[in-house]
């Protein structure tokens, strides 16, 4: 049993290692990910480009337009006087919105205090039109606020604190998606063509007929696996850490130690796949398309889970990279601790185990 | 003795669904035979040879092989026979040593047994000087050897030799068929399955299959003399041929 047990292990490292493909989805397809979604997948958005139409030129209008030019949320490009213009830039894709001065401005807020205040926004990104909206909001309120004759009036003053991630940083909260998403693919990417190999090169006829047990064969895939995929992991926090500076707070010999739990259920998919697939490219397609889009879409690495009608957030259950999400975020950004998170290893380690004994029975039902 | 027969086969039949591939079989074969399976695609062969494996169940019937019965007794019948198949099953990313001592392994040799196993087979085969060579870059006929190699490091008392010469050139062939020989003469059963009739001449005994069935059976001499044909090919073609 050992024996046997060794044998598949060393020939899997040989296997890995002389592979050029597995360097390849182990190290140069993390790291262009983690490029690629950082940058792209950044939903801080800053310096928005807008025109300003100051039709009261007061000290008060010049000084509220001060407020916009200050903020790096906004970047003032066009100052201009007559409305037409602005149908033409916003066509022109030269500015997001666009800020008018009513004539009156000035007096209006320095008398009673009340004075409106006209914001065109391109509608046709309705996301980053919001944002344009909240951002221009915060401003108004804070210039308002700086008058004495309002600050009076305000009741209640609701003074916000952002815990965990301050500064609101996406990356700090994609860039730990990105690792489950990443591992879960390279995982069973990787697994998923082993057993499919087999079959291809007439290896596994030869492993039937020996008294090699299919549970020995698929422990002895897996068992290699789980360390390559952890040198994946630290590979792939280290190179965020660089790039983005991710803040890499809690226990991370926990983050490690849990990690494996995911990746076993990972491989687990990815034996499975191989198991029934009958060649590498149909198991690497299935792999592919069984692992990516859950992760993404499913997982609440993109969308929240609790905004999702309830038949698919059901479907979410069954997504491994749900779990592994709130145990990377937890531990990151909150420094969590096991016994907060133990539900998630729970559920994984029953998702894996699943997996792992499919697998092994697909062998079986081929013998009878 | 049972131990004078290697095979024994007894009405041994396979059904997938209502397709029968296999239909009342029943043959010995003894120690130290060189035994010819042959039929033509689809003849049932390869679901007898699973059988005969223990990696298939029968439907109806029995067969010992090694002494084991391959229903209940499984993993004895694997861990005492050899297999090679016709697609040299090496894994062409490791040398002929790692294949060799990966399949030692697979078959719970200990390493200093496997070692031992090794360098007796680098001598008998001559593969002493490709040890370390990937099997990737091997002549066919190189892998053909290795393959064999790692059917019988651990001493099986059948081996199994699932059409072993294909794209094989004639001289290498040749030298395969004498390795066979030596084996046999050592009281290891062979049975082969092959679709090139000339090999089927080097047999002890040939059975032809057709339809899941087995039609004639004994000697290539006795069977040439028996239909008046001058080749076994000739024998198969009259056989199997007319019947399709």
């Amino acid at each position: 049993m050992i024996r046997r047990l060794f044998a598949i292990i060393h020939k899997e490292i040989n296997h890995i290692l002389r592979d050029p493909r597995t360097l390849i989805v182990l190290f140069a397809m993390p790291a262009t990910m983690v490029v690629l979604f950082g940058f792209a997948l950044n939903m801080d958005i800053e310096h928005i480009p807008i025109a300003v139409i100051d039709r009261d030129n007061t000290p008060e209008s010049r000084d509220f337009i001060r407020a916009f030019t200050g903020s790096k949320y906004f970047s003032v490009k066009y100052r201009i006087d007559t409305a037409d213009q602005v149908e033409n830039l916003f066509r022109n894709r030269r500015i997001k919105a666009a800020l008018v001065i009513p004539d009156g401005f000035g007096k209006d807020f320095a008398d009673r205090p009340e004075a409106d205040i006209q914001l065109l926004v391109d509608g046709s990104d309705p996301t980053y039109g919001q944002a344009v909206v909240n951002y221009a909001s915060a401003i108004a309120i804070t210039y308002s606020v700086s008058n004495p004759a309002v600050a009076r009036l305000i009741p209640v003053d609701i003074r916000d604190i952002f815990l965990y991630n301050p500064d609101l940083k996406g990356s700090n909260f994609i860039t730990p998606g990105l690792v489950a998403v990443i591992l879960m693919m390279a995982c069973a990417l990787l697994t998923s063509i082993t057993i499919a190999r087999e079959k291809e090169t007439g290896t596994m006829d030869v492993l039937m007929v020996s008294p090699v047990r299919p549970i020995e064969i698929v422990v002895g895939k897996v068992i290699p696996y789980v360390g390559v995929s952890l040198i994946n992991a630290v590979f792939i926090l280290t190179f965020a850490k660089l790039v983005f500076n991710i803040p890499l707070r809690g226990d991370l010999v926990l983050l490690l130690g849990l990690s494996v739990i995911y990746v076993y259920c990972a491989l687990g998919i990815g034996l499975f796949i191989s198991s029934i697939a009958k060649t590498q490219q149909v198991a690497m397609m299935a792999a592919l398309v069984a692992t990516i889009m859950p992760s993404i879409l499913l997982s609440g690495f993109m969308f929240p889970i609790f905004s999702m009608p309830a038949a698919i957030r059901i479907f979410t259950y069954l997504v491994p990279a749900k779990y592994y999400l709130e145990i990377i975020r937890g531990i990151l950004l909150k420094s969590s601790t096991f016994s907060q998170l133990q539900g998630q290893v729970l559920f994984l380690a029953v998702l894996g185990t699943a997996f792992v004994i499919i697998a092994s029975l697909r062998f079986k039902t081929r013998v009878h | 003795m049972a131990d004078e027969h290697a095979i024994v086969v007894r009405e041994l039949s396979r059904k997938f669904g209502d397709f029968t591939a296999v239909d009342r079989i029943s043959f010995t074969v003894d120690r130290g035979e060189v035994f010819g399976f042959l039929g033509a695609n689809g003849a049932g062969k390869t679901t007898a040879i699973r059988m005969l494996n223990g990696i298939l169940l029968p439907t109806s019937g029995s067969a010992t092989v090694a002494g084991y019965d391959i229903a209940a007794q499984q993993e004895m019948v694997r861990r005492n026979i050899g297999y090679m198949s016709q697609k040299f099953s090496l894994y062409e990313d490791m040398t002929v040593e790692e294949n060799l001592s990966f399949y030692g392994g697979v078959y719970g040799m200990s390493p200093k047994a496997a070692r031992e196993a090794r360098e007796r087979l680098y001598d008998r085969l001559s593969l002493g000087d490709i040890r370390n060579r990937l099997t990737a870059s091997l002549p066919v006929g190189w892998k053909q050897r290795t393959s064999l190699a790692c059917a019988i490091q651990h001493n099986p008392r059948i081996i199994f030799l699932d059409e072993p010469t294909g794209g094989v050139d004639p001289v290498s062939r040749r030298a395969f068929w004498d390795i066979i020989y030596e084996l046999s003469e050592q009281q290891i059963t062979i049975f082969v399955t092959t679709h090139y009739m000339d090999e089927a001449e080097y047999c002890g005994r040939i059975s032809i299959m057709h339809a899941g069935k087995i039609l004639v059976m004994g000697s290539p001499t006795e069977l040439k003399r028996e239909y008046n044909l001058p080749t076994i090919e000739d024998v198969f073609v009259n056989l199997a041929g007319g019947r399709t």
